[in-house]
């Protein structure tokens, strides 16, 4: 079958339609499987958006008791990641990647540490008080705290 | 006094602050960055480079060390253009290397040599990856690229102390810097001695009122009392627009300089960068820069015009292509070339890591 002309637009037309709702539906289905945990030393239940925002853009660094908060994440390949990065930090991969080297190079700080696999996050946030991390929901068991999301 | 007094009280207080102990290599990180740039003038006048150079134009190793919760060492070693110190080539340089104690977000003090905070680029005016073009705006950041008579606006480092933070204001961010350092200087090494009792001061507040846009007002004093220089006063205002795709980044600085004999020089640069990110990496920006190195006087400004394009092709690994179009008015340094103008490319291969 031959499509030419005004059907060529339509064909590509759609085919841009079902990526962007494939890409949606992708995204919300990462969304709806993370979690953020903390260890368990860590005295916080809930975050607002915007705390978690400040804590993965290095601009809040202490948690309210006064130790160091040490955020941790999957690496930005991770479909889980892109989709947190988005909803909770408001930024793009590449977004967040160019913040974070403009933040390091000046010497603001470093980035918040990234693993290959939840269970390493986990691992991570069982391991270091005052660790936050996001993973996905099956990891968050009973070593850590799941962190709630405040509006 | 009251200087010697906050210096004193800041090194009673790191002495003073516990668990100051040595921690494990886990505490530290190594980053870093290089850049490869060939620069080419297109006509046979200019200020540019007429015969096409390769430039090994720097490495960087950037050292971070958290010795505990409150207490961070940073560095960046730089080797530039190529260094072969026994042959008097390149130079090999400490970027910044300061201490850091953080009492909160929103008080950290800092101590040793830095960038001066001021404006958008000067803290990565080195680090290639972290800016879209070849090269730092000249209007802001070196001005005397433009027009050879321009003056900088500020010291691009400084030796002293800064108190910096990050904090909220009826639930929107901002953050500042503070800088009291030794300042400019040509009669001594700046980051050692200081060669008046006078000390600079270099201030910065940023906001963002909504998460796309930030807003910046940086100030700069300094009595240099050097090099026919009296003082120098410059303040600044930027703009900095994050959407989804596109971007914009504007600057405006304004300087006076008040000459040991004559009359306050008043100079004002601005730079203005639109960009598009496409979803495969590449960018194309184009930035227009001006300068007018003395409001007083009538067609001596400059400009430089450029368009370009940033490919991101993995994370940290770039590559940037641009165009450099200089033009200048009929008084400008300019002027002694054909048209005022002339064009050069630039390109460079980057790394972060």
């Amino acid at each position: 079958m031959r499509i030419s002309g005004f059907g060529t637009y339509i064909v590509a037309a759609l085919t841009l339609v079902s990526a962007f709702l494939l890409s949606v539906a992708s995204g919300s289905a990462a969304q709806e499987t993370i979690r953020i945990i903390v260890n368990p030393e860590v005295d916080v239940s809930r975050l607002s958006q915007a705390e978690i925002a400040r804590i993965y853009l290095g601009k809040k660094t202490f948690w309210e008791s006064g130790s160091r908060i040490a955020p941790s994440l999957l690496n930005e390949k991770s479909p889980l990641t892109e989709a947190f990065l988005e909803v909770n930090v408001r930024k793009t991969v590449r977004q967040y990647r160019a913040y974070w080297k403009r933040r390091l190079f000046s010497g603001k700080g470093t980035a918040p540490k990234t693993f290959g696999s939840s269970k390493q996050v986990a691992n991570y946030v069982v391991d270091n008080p005052g660790a936050i991390g996001v993973v996905d929901a099956v990891f968050a068991d009973e070593r850590v705290k799941v962190v709630e999301l405040r509006n | 006094m009251r200087l010697e007094l906050v210096a004193t009280l800041v090194v009673m207080c790191l002495a003073c602050s516990e668990g100051a102990h040595a921690q494990g290599l886990d505490s530290l990180t190594i980053n870093g960055y290089s850049s490869f740039e060939f620069e080419k003038q297109i006509e046979e006048e200019g200020g540019g480079d007429p015969n096409g150079s390769f430039d090994a134009d720097l490495f960087d190793l950037v050292f971070n060390f958290q010795v505990n919760d409150k207490i961070r060492v940073s560095a960046d070693l730089t080797w530039e253009h190529g260094s072969a110190t026994e042959d008097e080539l390149g130079n090999v340089a400490v970027e910044y290397a300061f201490v850091e104690y953080a009492f909160a977000d929103l008080v950290k003090v800092r101590m040793g040599k830095m960038f001066t905070p001021y404006g958008i680029f000067n803290e990565i005016h080195t680090a290639k990856p972290a800016f879209l073009s070849v090269k730092e705006p000249a209007a802001t950041n070196k001005p005397e690229r433009i027009v050879e008579n321009a003056f900088r606006f500020f010291p691009r480092w400084g030796t002293g102390i800064a108190i910096r933070g990050d904090g909220v204001i009826a639930e929107r961010d901002f953050n500042y810097d503070v800088l009291v350092a030794n300042g400019f200087q040509e009669d001594t090494n700046p980051f050692e001695e200081d060669n008046n009792l006078s000390k600079s001061v270099t201030a910065r507040f940023r906001f963002e009122p909504t998460e796309t846009i930030s807003v910046g007002n940086s100030f700069y004093y300094d009595k240099v009392e050097s090099d026919g220089v009296d003082n120098l006063v410059s303040e600044g205002l930027e703009f900095h627009y994050q959407g989804n795709t596109w971007r914009l980044l504007a600057e405006i600085a304004f300087g006076w300089l008040q000459p040991t004999d004559g009359e306050k020089i008043h100079q004002v640069g601005w730079i203005l960068q639109p960009s598009y990110s496409l979803d495969n990496g590449v960018t194309p920006y184009v930035r227009f820069e001006r300068i007018d190195p003395n409001t007083s006087r009538d067609e001596d400004h400059g400009y430089n015009f450029i368009a370009g394009v940033n490919l991101e092709l993995t994370g940290g690994f770039i590559i940037k292509a641009e165009n450099n179009y200089f033009k200048g008015a009929s008084e400008s340094t300019l002027a002694q070339y054909p048209n005022a103008s002339y064009n050069e490319i630039k390109a460079a291969v980057v790394l972060g890591f």
